[in-house]
């Protein structure tokens, strides 16, 4: 397998209309399937059931069809982490956290003076934040 | 409208009518049939997952180039003349040396990983000229962290390719074990771009940190190798504290310093404190604080074996503080649940110093690991350590 161009590894439109329609006709097919099997009101007929078991099944797979278009596309995008900056007064201990920007690093002065006491501040902790709650990094 | 019930009775006839040949004869026939092709079935649903995860493999690679690309073109050089030289150093591998004759093969090997460090470098200066040394540090993680990357997706395609000439299950089913853990390591190779991209502290920057905290706004003395350092007082202990120069990403040769510093001193210390991030096992929290022996240091054995030599020639006791983090949690950039630990370590090291040592003692401290994002000292004067 040659390694694929950069332009070639995006995700086109066109499959998304080919995963999103598989996923629509899916689940109209199912709950019409549902409603074939439940409106004969008798689910001891084996037809009936054979389809409610069948529509739920389907509905199923499209639940998992999506969930999984959603893990690919989240895949490809990355998780957003969010990267805090941690500033504290030398003086009065008064902290603040804040967006991280390029170019600051653990100890650096911060050019504001404390807004409780005015004295100076500086860089305490840069870490990162996961997208959600969560204990893993991965 | 959909009618099952002829399904339904034929599945009906072959649970009773086993007489029926008809039946016997499909039956038979899948049976003949996944007994031949079913191993080929599976090989088939194998190299599909390799597949995807090669698709996903190859997009990160071309991120991370993509990424080392738009950073080192802030440094004085054209994108297409970056692009030019790193399709040509991407493939850089460094080749270990010969030990099958023991004798002096760590100096060898130490000398393999200068020259290495020596070839990032001139790379990095040529496709960035213009950067500085906390750009260069930055850059040349961004640098290894593409590299790494590049290499994992060579792997894969190699046993994908191989896999598929062949048809040789054992060949695919070896990569496709491994494929959980492999996109773990892809991932987080991937999240340490993103923080040798910034410039933002890794995992691994425990070390580093926690000597920061204890450094303070100390005077700072340049101990050569990338180390830095202050001597500080705790309740009569002489305490020397080292870290790697920050804050580009950095993790010097504490080893080396180490050596230089206890030799010039005759080896008159009396303990070593190393400070490090270690490998947590699966079920360990991240952040746990754990304390043991030994020379805390990771990396390839260079630094580790010089600080034992030097420890045991003059018998200092060496102490090691570790904070537990998984792999891709070193690699990338530093969460809350580790940076949140640094306070902890340093109320550890003082009681490991003040127990351990008595008054008028010498002792060092080393926090090993990558200072990227991650300065020397606090940059305000006036304030006590």
């Amino acid at each position: 397998m040659q390694a694929k161009k950069e332009e070639e590894v995006k995700i086109s439109i066109g499959w998304y209309f080919i995963w999103f329609s598989m996923i629509g006709f899916l689940v109209i097919f199912s709950v019409w399937m549902i409603w074939q099997g439940a409106k004969n009101e008798d689910v001891s007929n084996v037809d009936s059931l054979f389809k409610i078991v069948a529509g739920i099944t389907g509905l199923g797979i499209a639940v998992k069809m999506s969930l999984d278009v959603i893990k690919a596309i989240r895949g490809i995008k990355g998780p957003k982490w969010r990267y805090r900056t941690l500033v504290r007064c030398l003086n009065c201990k008064f902290q603040s956290e804040r967006e991280f920007k390029e170019g600051e690093y653990v100890g650096k002065k911060w050019d504001d003076p404390c807004p409780a006491c005015g004295g100076p501040m500086v860089i305490e902790l840069i870490y990162a934040k996961p997208p959600e709650e969560r204990r893993s990094l991965l | 409208m959909v009618d099952f019930s002829a399904v339904m009775s034929m599945l009906a006839m072959l649970q009773q009518s086993r007489d029926d040949w008809f039946s016997w004869m499909v039956f038979l026939l899948f049976m003949v049939i996944m007994n031949f092709y079913a191993s080929r079935l599976q090989v088939q649903f194998w190299m599909g997952q390799i597949g995807r995860a090669l698709d996903q493999l190859n997009r990160f690679r071309l991120e991370a180039e993509r990424e080392f690309v738009k950073t080192a073109s802030k440094y004085g050089k054209e994108k297409e003349k970056i692009k030019k030289a790193l399709d040509r150093f991407i493939g850089f591998f460094t080749i270990e040396p010969e030990i099958t004759d023991p004798a002096g093969a760590m100096v060898k090997l130490d000398h393999i990983v200068r020259n290495r460090e020596d070839r990032l470098n001139f790379f990095i200066k040529e496709v960035a000229p213009s950067s500085d040394k906390v750009a260069l540090g930055n850059l040349r993680d961004l640098l290894e962290s593409t590299i790494a990357l590049d290499f994992i997706f060579r792997i894969v395609r190699h046993y994908f390719v191989l896999g598929k000439k062949t048809q040789n299950m054992i060949y695919i089913a070896q990569i496709q074990m491994l494929l959980p853990e492999i996109m773990r390591m892809a991932r987080a190779w991937r999240m340490s771009v993103e923080a040798s991209k910034l410039g933002l502290p890794l995992g691994d920057g425990i070390g580093p940190l926690v000597a920061l905290k204890m450094i303070g706004n100390s005077e700072l003395i340049d101990f050569g190798e990338n180390v830095v350092g202050t001597e500080l007082n705790i309740e009569g202990r002489r305490v020397l504290v080292l870290k790697a120069k920050g804050p580009g990403g950095e993790v010097g040769k504490p080893g080396e310093a180490l050596k230089r510093i206890i030799e010039s001193r005759a080896g008159n210390v009396n303990r070593i404190v190393m400070i490090d991030a270690a490998l947590k096992l699966e079920g360990e929290r991240t952040g746990e604080i754990a304390e043991g022996v030994g020379a805390a240091i990771g990396g390839i054995g260079v630094e580790r074996w010089k600080i034992e030599e030097v420890a045991t020639k003059y018998g200092i006791p060496l102490d090691a503080i570790v904070v537990k983090e998984d792999y891709a949690e070193a690699i990338a950039a530093m969460t809350k649940e580790i940076a949140k630990k640094a306070n902890e370590v340093v109320n550890r090291v003082k009681e490991a110093i003040l127990s351990r040592t008595s008054e008028g003692d010498y002792v060092i401290v080393v926090g090993v690991g990558n200072s990227a994002g991650i300065g020397n000292r606090l940059e305000v004067s006036g304030v006590a350590s």
